[in-house]
């Protein structure tokens, strides 16, 4: 299960990331992320922040958190 | 046993393992309802250096359903803190503890209290409540029940709670009735081997578990009819990473939802009518979905071994085919009234769901209540809610045997062995007052099991 921030230099992650917003410099994060990768297929990726639960489907973002792993 | 172990996975999490729920009228303050869940499972008293102590990461919750939905219109919400007052020390005590604020005790545990109503809306009751330690031996815990008391709190709107170590109080011959269903009044009778019969042995004698007991006016509780249902629950978030960097303790990232791992309403539903494979499935559900497992009530297992395993003991057991429609009313709906007297009821409508009925209508027998409750005619115990002393192991027992068919099929007879199964066991170390669980067990007094 990779930490999303082991990836987030990634050029696809930094795609998604662009697509949902503009982080600020500076930005800290208020508790770890954690991305469960789970359908390479769909793309389909848990996040998992604090208590929340976050689904995305981005299979771009999926390959290339596999692509990390490998 | 009751709750304890009962279900793979959870069996490998003991901190999150709910082992017993009670829910009864108190019997010394009759206005009022205590609630009682315990967890951690067969502590050992010698349980140094790390004593035993609620998880951190976990959501403890005592849920109560007041409108027979099968779902907590009233959920009471319970989270633990531990801190550790000298890091370069391996001892959980550095000196005598007669305070429960004494610096002496160097990992204190504290907690919130907070209340969940059926609009979803929460408020917290208290934060900061300490916890007592762990009854260690004379010397470190030389005088535990004061430390006890000073660990009831009061709360808001006439409520009381107190979390921490207690002695066990459920008692059960779980090392005979695993053993191919070994039941000492019979076991001279069994199929696999004529055993001279012996008295009972208590499995959960001299152990103690981790209590959060709550005393609450009947009002907070009830809407309407005076019938609630109870369970238990605990809860941990989806995702844990164990991080350990360099030169550091371990550091833990907990993420995600809290996500349900354990459940308890009646004793023993999930330990004996579940089927392995739908066990630890069983304790992430609802009582509301509980219509899922009505099959291993309607028909259970053990109902068709008991005549098998005892030959010619139980034959008129062994002839009923029909579904158990008296254990569906005892576990899944609560008995109507008209069926035990005109009167008693836990009935909470046609949701078949697993959940502690209590009828906080009647009153508490304060003067010789019988551990059999209902079933030897005090209707103040179980399945009316759950006393700490009841016998629940041979009620139900005697139950699943046939002896309260005839509730509901006045045709069938129920055999004799029916009305004297047992595990042969009494147990009377409970208190009469708040928490009601007696002082536990400490380490000097007692080997670890």
């Amino acid at each position: 299960m990779p930490l999303l921030a082991e990836v987030a230099a990634s050029p696809a992650a930094t795609e998604a990331a662009t697509a949902g917003g503009e982080i600020p410099q500076g930005f800290q994060m208020s508790a770890d992320v954690v991305a469960h990768v789970k359908d390479l297929g769909t793309g389909e990726i848990n996040l998992f922040v604090g208590e929340r639960q976050i689904q995305l489907n981005d299979p771009a973002l999926a390959r290339a958190i596999v692509r990390a792993t490998r | 046993m009751s709750s304890h172990r009962e279900a793979p996975e959870i069996s490998k999490d003991p901190v999150a393992d709910s082992t017993d729920v009670y829910a009864f009228v108190s019997p010394d303050d009759p206005g009022t309802v205590t609630l009682i869940s315990n967890y951690i499972p067969l502590e050992g008293p010698a349980a140094g250096p790390n004593f035993y102590e609620f998880g951190d990461d976990v959501l403890y919750q005592i849920n109560i359903d007041n409108d027979g939905d099968g779902l907590a219109e009233v959920t009471y919400n319970f989270k633990f803190t531990t801190t550790i007052r000298n890091p370069n020390t391996f001892l959980y005590n550095t000196g005598p503890i007669t305070d429960i604020a004494d610096t002496t005790w160097n990992r204190p545990q504290t907690y919130s209290v907070a209340r969940t109503n059926a609009n979803g809306h929460t408020t917290v009751l208290a934060t900061g409540l300490t916890c007592p330690p762990c009854n260690i031996g004379p010397l470190s815990t030389p005088n535990y029940s004061h430390l006890a008391n000073q660990a009831h709190h009061s709360l808001p709107g006439g409520r009381t709670v107190f979390a921490g170590q207690r002695a066990e109080g459920f008692y059960v011959d779980l090392g005979a009735v695993f053993d191919l269903g070994d039941l000492r009044p019979f076991e001279q009778l069994h199929a696999f081997g004529h055993l001279p019969q012996r008295n009972g042995v208590n499995s959960t004698k001299q152990v103690n578990v981790h209590t959060i007991a709550l005393k609450v006016p009947i009002s907070d509780l009830t809407a309407g009819s005076p019938v609630i249902g109870v369970w238990a629950t605990a809860s941990r978030q989806q995702v844990k990473i164990y991080d350990v960097p360099s030169g550091t303790n371990v550091n833990t990232v907990n993420s995600g939802p809290f996500v349900q791992v354990s459940r308890l309403g009646n004793p023993l539903f999930n330990e004996v009518l579940v089927p392995m494979a739908k066990k630890d499935y069983w304790n992430t559900q609802q009582p509301k979905d509980d219509a899922q497992f009505a099959d291993g009530v309607d028909h259970p297992e053990l109902a068709g071994l008991l005549p098998i395993l005892y030959p010619a003991v139980f034959p008129n057991l062994a002839a009923y085919a029909k579904p158990r429609a008296d254990l569906d009313a005892i576990l899944l709906t609560g008995i109507p009234a008209g069926v035990v007297s005109p009167t008693y009821t836990t009935f909470t409508g046609s949701v078949k769901a697993d959940m502690l009925r209590l009828n906080t209508s009647i009153p508490p027998t304060t003067s010789s209540p019988n551990v059999l409750g209902v079933l030897g005619g005090d209707l103040a115990g179980f399945p009316n809610g759950r006393r700490v002393f009841d016998d629940v192991f041979t009620i139900e027992l005697r139950a699943i045997a046939g002896a309260t068919i005839p509730l509901v099929d006045p045709s069938f007879s129920p055999d004799g062995a029916a009305s004297v199964v047992t595990d042969g066991l009494t147990f009377n170390n409970y208190l009469p007052n708040f928490p009601y669980l007696g002082v536990p067990y400490s380490g000097y007094d007692v080997p670890a099991k």
